[in-house]
């Protein structure tokens, strides 16, 4: 029997964090209608909410740590057998731990934005805190009333724990999960400023500046989650693929896509003023989307591979929803009139209506994930029927979307602010597009012969109109995409030249140049580097399109090919360890009759969990290529071996440009950080002992983080299950096609194609197609047999006809009208613009009279400060 | 393993003691009844903070501007324009600034030359920590008009009935604000 009664005291701490959250929340309220001298006891309030918070973590730690098992939730996560990083991790290893965890990274969070906020923005200060507490409240108000992580088991304690799936016991879910919710509960930040600025009226470029810091680190965290999960799939799930447009994956893409749309329109608003009710729009569907991501994963509404067990929490945050959508639209309403633009775009052709056109791109792009990520729903609730979107669909319908965004990248850095003339414009794109022009020549002479031929094979999505247009535009995105990326890559390069050349008149040498330039404008070259990152993932992601695949069934000794390389099995081995079997298959790899190395593709069962092989792939990666390995099945009697190679190109280049994509927004941040540690500086002048508690928050934070980056296990992983995905020999592309879009329907494995599905219930559905097609009837019939049988539910690309067909349709509408409303907004900006411009300087001379205490004798500091800043940095 | 359990007590322990005594020192400030410096900064000089940080914001903006300019991104008459406006509003910040701190500067002056003067440096360190001010150097407290309360040299209300205190005082007598802003500005202007 543990020291202390932790279920009695884990209820009283978060009792505790809840009375904190309420009084704190009364406080910032009090200190936002006029009281300042409540803001002191906000701030307090906040320290004390943390700590409380701080002490439920720990007091769930020493839980486990203990073996504590009259609580449920150690009970079912955790068993005497597990090392104590594992204990560690289980903390956030389900549902209700998890969301204790995510309270306390927001209470991280808000700890740090408490103290940084110390003598900044004191008049949104107040917004800011009540909002965090509310967030927080109603988190553990969900933790006290239906999802108690300190709920005690209703018999006796057992005398073991279940312990953890041991898949979830290995290194890529140590980072990713954290990541991505350092990402999700980031935007809580960011947010509360937009609260803030809508309680207090404050609504100019001041909330912006801000939460900019703030939106950054979250988006980078939600950029490296993602990556992470990418590279997860990758290499764990062994299905050969990194993105499959899972639920939980686009749940997590969705906030990324506004988040994005957001730090690019906010640049706008810094600059002109304009744009504030979008900003403010696009900061409250950022947060929106975060909840409603974890609304759809953690309810089980959808079926996912990924899903939580349904739970009654789904309530809580449907309410919690409700409540944000009238807060955030009440809000917005009321400050409409302040919320009128004072400045107007000059021009069609100009960088603020770049920066709208990216907005309404990544904008679509969510609408469609939306629409195709709620579809079961949508489609139970008008015609109760259950249906499935399968990966087929997305990759095909965001060709476009993505095509037209990446070339946005690309051109939007070169068209100048306000109004761009023709002349100018030209001159920037007439280098980026002859380099274009001659790697699409080059792509389209030398391509085939290179094996990325230019066109690539049509594989229709639809037998309609619409799906000859997307998949013409298919085909051709090889071509267009290797333009468009050249198109790009030249551009910025061309943008780092030109501005290293301004400063090259200076004196200073290229390479200085190029340094000092990116250090003294690092936000805005930290973003062209962000968006070689883009250009280089997207490069990455057309490999996919070269796929080469084969599998074959073989005995040692024997061998096959793939592309230019062919494998030579070897033999097996078998291994064990206490905790699990392996059985390992040695490949020779051949290029062109030579030798090149080996591969150990392999399969473990674990003890535990015998009924769960796991697919242990086998990678081989370089720059140009990557071979994909895997071992379906061993019969170790007769060492017949089933494998199953893919010949990957240019994967590497998603790592990369993730990586740089990672840099670029490390550097953009960093003029901020840098602020907060000159800040730190000054204050260390003043008083020693403050800048102690601010290294000791500091090092609290990073200890925080680090405990996050080498903490395994993921909750939103917490019952993915490989069981199934094994993998099938296919004959042809017939069989492909059919079993890509056919459903395993056992109940157990939602969501996965009989063409990777491999229970039994699968194998006999396929031998029963594949009889059927024998005797002669087409994929199409095929296709319409197994939906009348088993429901839509079973097709995972849904038909283009009848209600289907709303699917791509609505989007497309929501796009069109859309775009109907970005160039209206554009025209009358225009036209407005226009007058403007002539009467600039009237106008400049209203403004400046408008600014009330101007002081023109200012200039001399001004010219001084900045000349400062040019050599400062 | 038990190092780590009894760790983790002693964290949620600790914690604990920091989250009950944050929530004391919340309460104790909410009744006003706090006598940290804190109180006085926190609400009085931050506006000085918050326009440095507007300052260096537009200091940031109008840089950007220049540079794109330089690169040919804007053109002329609409550079001039918005270097215009943005050196307007820059100028009023900085200007803000500067009449918010001029009392300082003068007190910080004239504490100088007292204590160049000849006391020596423990006066320096006391007119640091600051409890007194031009107007009020001579007692260590101040009594209310209205009730005869005494409260603290430095206090704008009276604890009591919450009378504005000694207006002519209340707008300098901010000396931890005063050491504070000093060595900024300077630091400031150093970036």
């Amino acid at each position: 029997m543990p020291a202390i009664d932790v279920p009695i005291f884990g209820n009283i701490a978060l009792c505790l964090v809840l009375v904190s959250a309420a009084y704190t929340f009364a406080m910032a309220l009090g200190a936002a209608r006029g009281r300042p001298q409540l803001l002191l006891a906000a701030r307090r309030g906040t320290y004390a909410t943390v700590a409380f918070i701080v002490v439920a973590v720990c007091l769930l730690a020493y839980a486990f740590q203990t073996h504590d098992f009259r609580i449920r939730y150690v009970a079912r996560y955790s068993d005497r057998s597990m090392p104590w990083w594992y204990l560690i991790t289980s903390l956030w290893g389900g549902q209700d731990g998890s969301l204790l965890w995510w309270t306390f990274l927001l209470g991280g969070y808000t700890f740090a934005v408490t103290r940084w906020l110390r003598d900044r923005y004191v008049e949104l200060q107040p917004g800011i805190y009540a909002t965090l507490m509310g967030i927080i409240g109603f988190f553990i108000t969900l933790q006290l009333f239906s999802a108690n992580p300190f709920a005690t088991t209703l018999s006796t304690a057992p005398a073991d724990g279940e312990g953890l799936n041991p898949l979830l016991q290995n290194y890529w879910m140590v980072i990713h999960p954290p990541m991505l919710y350092l990402g999700f509960v980031g935007w809580s930040v960011p947010f509360a400023f937009v609260v803030s600025a809508l309680i207090t009226g404050r609504l100019n470029e001041e909330w912006i500046r801000g939460a900019h810091l703030w939106a950054m680190v979250a988006w980078t965290f939600l950029s490296i989650g993602l990556l992470l999960g990418c590279l997860w799939s990758y290499e764990e799930l062994g299905w050969g693929g990194y993105w499959a447009w899972d639920p939980v994956e686009n749940a997590s893409f969705m906030p990324w896509l506004i988040g994005t749309a957001y730090l690019h329109s906010a640049i706008v608003q810094e600059r002109y003023g304009m744009l504030k009710v979008w900003n403010v729009f696009l900061m409250c569907l950022t947060y929106f989307m975060t909840i409603f991501g974890t609304f759809l994963t953690r309810s089980g509404m959808i079926a996912s591979v990924h899903a939580f067990a349904r739970s009654s929490i789904g309530n809580y945050f449907v309410a919690f929803m409700v409540v944000l959508v009238v807060v955030c639209g009440g809000l917005i309403f009321y400050r409409l009139p302040r919320l009128r633009a004072k400045h107007k775009i000059h021009s069609l052709l100009s960088r603020e209506f770049m920066f709208l056109l990216n907005n309404w791109i990544l904008l679509g792009m969510m609408i469609f994930v939306l629409v195709a990520t709620t579809w079961p729903l949508i489609s139970e609730f008008f015609r109760g029927e259950e249906a499935t979107v399968g990966p087929g669909f997305y990759n095909n319908w965001m060709v476009p979307f993505g095509l037209i965004l990446l070339l946005l990248t690309g051109v939007g850095p070169l068209v100048a602010w306000r109004k761009a003339t023709g002349k100018n414009l030209r001159k920037a794109m007439a280098v980026p597009a002859a380099v274009a022009a001659i790697v699409m020549v080059l792509h389209v002479s030398v391509g085939e012969s290179l094996g990325f031929p230019p066109i690539l094979e049509r594989e229709e999505l639809y037998n309609t109109t619409v799906g000859n247009i997307l998949e013409t535009l298919r085909t051709f995105s090889a071509l267009f995409s290797s333009g468009i990326c050249a198109f790009v890559v030249a551009a910025i390069s061309q943008e780092f030249w030109r501005g290293a050349k301004v400063r090259m008149k200076k004196g200073e040498s290229f390479f200085t140049a190029l340094v000092r330039l990116t250090s003294r404008a690092r936000r805005r070259y930290g973003g062209y580097i962000v968006h070689i990152g883009v250009v280089l993932m997207y490069f990455g992601f057309t490999g996919a399109a070269y796929d080469h695949e084969n599998e074959a069934a073989l005995h040692p000794g024997a061998s096959f090919d793939v592309g230019e390389y062919s494998f030579r099995y070897e033999r097996p081995s078998m291994r064990s360890d206490p905790n699990k079997r392996m059985v390992f298959t040695e490949l020779t790899v051949l290029e062109d009759g030579e030798e090149i190395g080996t591969v150990t593709p392999a399969k473990f069962v674990y003890r535990t969990h015998p009924e769960m092989p796991t697919t242990e792939v086998a990678i081989r990666s370089n720059p140009v290529e990557d071979l994909y390995v895997i071992m379906s099945t061993v019969d170790p009697r007769s060492r017949r071996a089933t494998f199953r190679v893919i010949v990957r190109p240019l994967v590497a280049w998603i790592w990369i440009g993730g990586i740089v994509l990672v840099l670029g927004s490390l550097i953009a941040m960093w003029p901020k950080a840098r602020n907060i540690l000159s800040a730190a500086r000054r204050r260390d002048r003043r008083k020693k002992k403050e800048s102690d508690k601010r290294a000791s928050a500091a090092v609290a934070m990073l200890l925080a983080l680090v405990a996050s980056l080498f903490a395994p296990v993921g909750t939103a992983f917490a019952q993915s299950s490989s069981a199934h995905a094994g993998s099938v020999v296919l004959n042809g592309s017939e069989e492909r096609h059919l079993f890509g879009r056919t459903l395993c329907m056992c109940g157990d494995c939602e969501r996965l194609a009989l063409d990777s599905c491999g229970c039994s219930w699968a194998v006999d559905r396929r031998a029963e197609l594949r009889l059927q097609m024998e005797n002669g009837a087409t994929v199409e019939e095929l296709l319409a047999n197994y939906r009348a049988e088993y429901g839509a539910a079973a097709i995972s690309i849904p038909s283009d006809e009848g209600f289907d067909r709303a699917l791509w349709a609505v989007p497309v509408a929501l796009f069109c009208i859309a775009a109907f409303f970005v160039v209206r907004t554009g025209k009358r900006w225009q036209e407005s613009g226009a007058e403007g411009d002539e009467s600039a300087v009237v106008e400049g001379g209203d403004e400046a009279s408008a600014e009330e205490e101007g002081g023109d004798d200012y200039n001399d500091a001004i010219d001084e400060a900045l000349a400062r800043m040019e050599d400062d940095e | 393993m038990t190092v780590l359990a009894d760790g983790f007590a002693l964290a949620s322990a600790g914690a604990l003691v920091a989250g009950l005594y944050s929530a004391y020192a919340s309460v104790r400030a909410a009744l006003g009844v706090s006598s940290e410096l804190d109180t006085h900064r926190n609400v009085e000089a931050l506006e000085v903070a918050s326009l440095r940080d507007q300052r260096e914001a537009l200091l940031q903006t109008l840089a950007d501007l220049r540079f794109d300019h330089e690169a040919g991104k804007v053109s002329d008459k609409d550079f001039e324009r918005l270097d215009r406006r943005l050196r307007k509003e820059l100028g009023g910040v900085m200007k803000r600034i500067d009449t918010d701190l001029e009392p300082f500067r003068d007190e910080a002056r004239k504490q100088l030359t007292d204590a160049m003067g000849g006391e020596g440096s423990p006066y320096r360190t006391n007119a640091g920590e600051g409890d007194e001010t031009e107007a009020n150097v001579s007692s260590d407290v101040q009594i209310c008009s209205e009730c005869r309360q005494e409260n603290d040299a430095d206090a704008k209300f009276c604890k009591a009935c919450a009378t504005p205190l000694g207006v002519a005082s209340a707008s300098n007598s901010e000396p931890p604000a005063q050491t504070k802003e000093e060595p900024e500005e300077k630091q400031g202007e150093e970036e």
